[in-house]
């Protein structure tokens, strides 16, 4: 809305011009390896529309180049004519997006990249078995996990019954789904963490026992059918809890670019659909996490606040008995969440998962600054250079130089943490980039700018993960 | 969700000429933004526009003036499509009445103008 600060503008803008970039990359990149005929003329028309987006987007270029040199003033903001402008643009942008993103059915898709699955099983540990869970690209602009087995089941049809083996003697697994453009998009797999939090869930019954023990607590008897609303509830709740426990607050950020990326398409704010609570009561259930575990997540404030602030501004257009109905939702939803929390948590605290915690998100905000100067952060030093050189300085024998040698040994990382320290570089960069690419005169540059940019640090990531597994490799224990 | 790229781009361009025509006060471009809104308000009812009882005419013999309104019955727009064209409506009214009164219009009513293009590009729910 007008009055906004343009640092708020700055997150707005970044995000539908980043997702139609990727997009772009992705339908652009696919004529190398899949140049079938049949294919250009849906790659042909993709990438024509978005070449006009571009075209509008540059019409906007005074407005954005201001909006990334001034972002630092507190008191700038846009005119109203500017404002409109701007989100007009935006919103086409956005909305092409996601409708281009579907016709990506059309084309052939390649399988994950190796890091992704590296990811993962760093991530998951030995709760991701590869011949049990499958991780496939989807056309939809959005992560899901579901069992194989359950839509096995649903399909009545007899063909189907005597086409295919019974799950009950060959189970078909458990599939899990990434957004086709977020392929290539290191930071937007921590959205996998919540869908392992399903996976978890379908094969634990936490749900059941979440709600069991919360029924327990109220000594109410709820009607079958709330009791049933309760678990759909517990099930987004121990999704979005196993994201925060593996991955940290970083976890929620692709559900938050996802909001701030459907907000600019449509005019009232994201609401709670029955299952999943709204994006500003995750997101406030995840700062609330973050500060009882003394996390500082003020360097990710800047996008979780982009997003709380669109959605509040949206709340007030509605009326006061929306208002209040979304306000009684947010309470009970938290609610909820304190009660159910302590059970998910003894769970996954029973498994062999590395919880994340302030120790690995203080980790990642120091790689974060290795990133920035291009080098990726798949390890960190052991020892400080402080410590170093207070070592060396203390035992200056020359002749023992060798035996110091472990005072520059590296050690793996975590994947959370290049993860979380791509995500504040990401964050932190992209004012720069942005503004960079906007001084440029052709649609052309601009783009081509921030693409290469964007490109850079996913491939820092990509190197991150890719070292990890072999370092761990090097460093475990021999036999 | 369904979003139609055609009408967000139509609708990017009319308000954009807002913008222009606002910052450098150019009369000119105040009349390419009315022409642009005008624009996109047709290609709105083009997109979303059903036959109505108003398109029967008395003409027409009174079995297939009955079979018309029988089809009319099963193309309601929903709610929010509803909501769009009445929006839609209103705009062009206006729209109309700055064309008829040969005048530019006033900074409020291009907001106004403006923000009902903005409003009703968004996309439709499900």
């Amino acid at each position: 809305m007008p009055g906004e600060k343009l640092s708020h503008y700055a997150r707005l803008v970044s995000t539908p011009i980043e997702y139609l970039l990727r997009l772009d990359s992705a339908v652009r990149d696919s004529a190398t390896w899949s140049a079938g005929g049949e294919y250009q003329a849906i790659r042909h028309k993709i990438t024509e529309i978005c070449d006009a987006c571009k075209t509008k987007l540059l019409e906007e270029a005074p407005t954005i180049r201001r909006i990334y040199t001034e972002s630092t003033d507190e008191q700038a903001t846009l005119t109203p004519a500017e404002d409109l402008a701007l989100r007009a643009v935006l919103r086409s942008t956005a909305g092409t997006f996601t409708a281009l993103h579907e016709l990506l059915l059309f084309l052939p898709r390649e399988s994950i990249r190796r890091e992704l699955r590296d990811y993962c099983v760093s991530l998951f540990r030995e709760e991701f078995d590869s011949t049990k869970i499958s991780l496939i690209l989807t056309s939809l602009f959005n992560a899901f996990e579901y069992s194989l087995d359950d839509v096995m089941r649903f399909l009545e049809a007899d063909v189907f019954k005597f086409k295919i083996p019974d799950p009950k003697s060959l189970s078909f697994g458990t599939v899990m789904e990434l957004a086709i453009v977020d392929r290539a998009n290191p930071l937007a797999w921590a959205v996998l963490a919540h869908e392992f939090g399903h996976f978890l869930d379908h094969n634990l019954g936490l749900r059941a026992r979440a709600v069991k023990e919360f029924v327990a607590k109220t000594n109410t008897a709820f009607p079958e059918e709330f009791v049933k609303a309760l678990e759909r509830l517990s099930s987004e709740i121990i999704a979005d809890l196993t994201g925060y426990y593996l991955q940290g607050p970083c976890g929620i950020l692709p559900l938050v670019n996802m909001s701030l990326l459907i907000g600019c398409i449509q005019e009232p704010p994201i609401r709670f659909d029955g299952e999943h609570g709204a994006p500003t009561t995750r997101v406030e259930m995840i700062k609330m996490l973050s500060n009882q575990d003394h996390i500082d997540i003020a360097r990710l404030n800047p996008q979780f606040d982009a997003l709380l602030s669109e959605e509040r501004q949206k709340e007030l257009q509605l009326t006061a008995a929306d208002q209040q109905q979304r306000t009684l939702i947010h309470q009970f939803l938290t609610g909820f969440f304190d009660d159910v929390r302590p059970i998910i948590l003894e769970e996954l605290g029973k498994r062999k998962f590395k919880r994340f915690q302030q120790v690995h998100y203080e980790r990642a905000e120091t790689l974060s600054g290795r990133l920035a100067n291009g080098l990726p952060v798949g390890a960190c030093r052991v020892h400080s250079d402080q410590e170093a050189r207070e070592h060396l300085r203390t035992q200056e024998d020359p002749h023992t130089l060798r035996d110091k040698y472990f005072l520059l040994e590296e050690r793996p990382v975590s994947v959370s943490e290049v993860v979380t320290a791509g995500w504040i570089n990401r964050i932190e960069k992209s004012n720069d980039l942005y503004r960079e690419a906007f001084t440029q005169t052709t649609s052309k540059e601009v783009f081509t700018r921030i693409a290469n940019g964007l490109a850079e640090q996913d491939k820092l990531i990509f190197k991150s993960i890719d070292m990890i597994p072999m370092l761990e490799a090097h460093h475990a224990p021999a036999g | 969700m369904n979003y139609d790229i055609k009408l967000g781009f139509l609708a990017a361009d009319a308000i954009s000429e807002f913008s222009k025509a606002a910052s450098l006060q150019d009369a000119e471009r105040y009349g390419t933004f009315l022409e642009r809104c005008a624009e996109y308000c047709k290609e709105v009812k083009k997109t979303y526009g059903r036959p109505a009882e108003s398109d029967i005419l008395a003409t027409v013999p009174n079995a297939i003036a009955d079979f018309m309104r029988a089809v009319i019955k099963t193309q309601q727009p929903r709610p929010a499509i509803a909501a769009k064209l009445e929006a839609i409506g209103s705009l062009e009214a206006l729209l109309t009445k700055i064309h008829e009164e040969q005048r530019t219009p006033s900074d409020d009513e291009c907001l106004v103008i403006a923000k009902k293009v903005f409003e009703t590009s968004a996309a439709d729910p499900n």
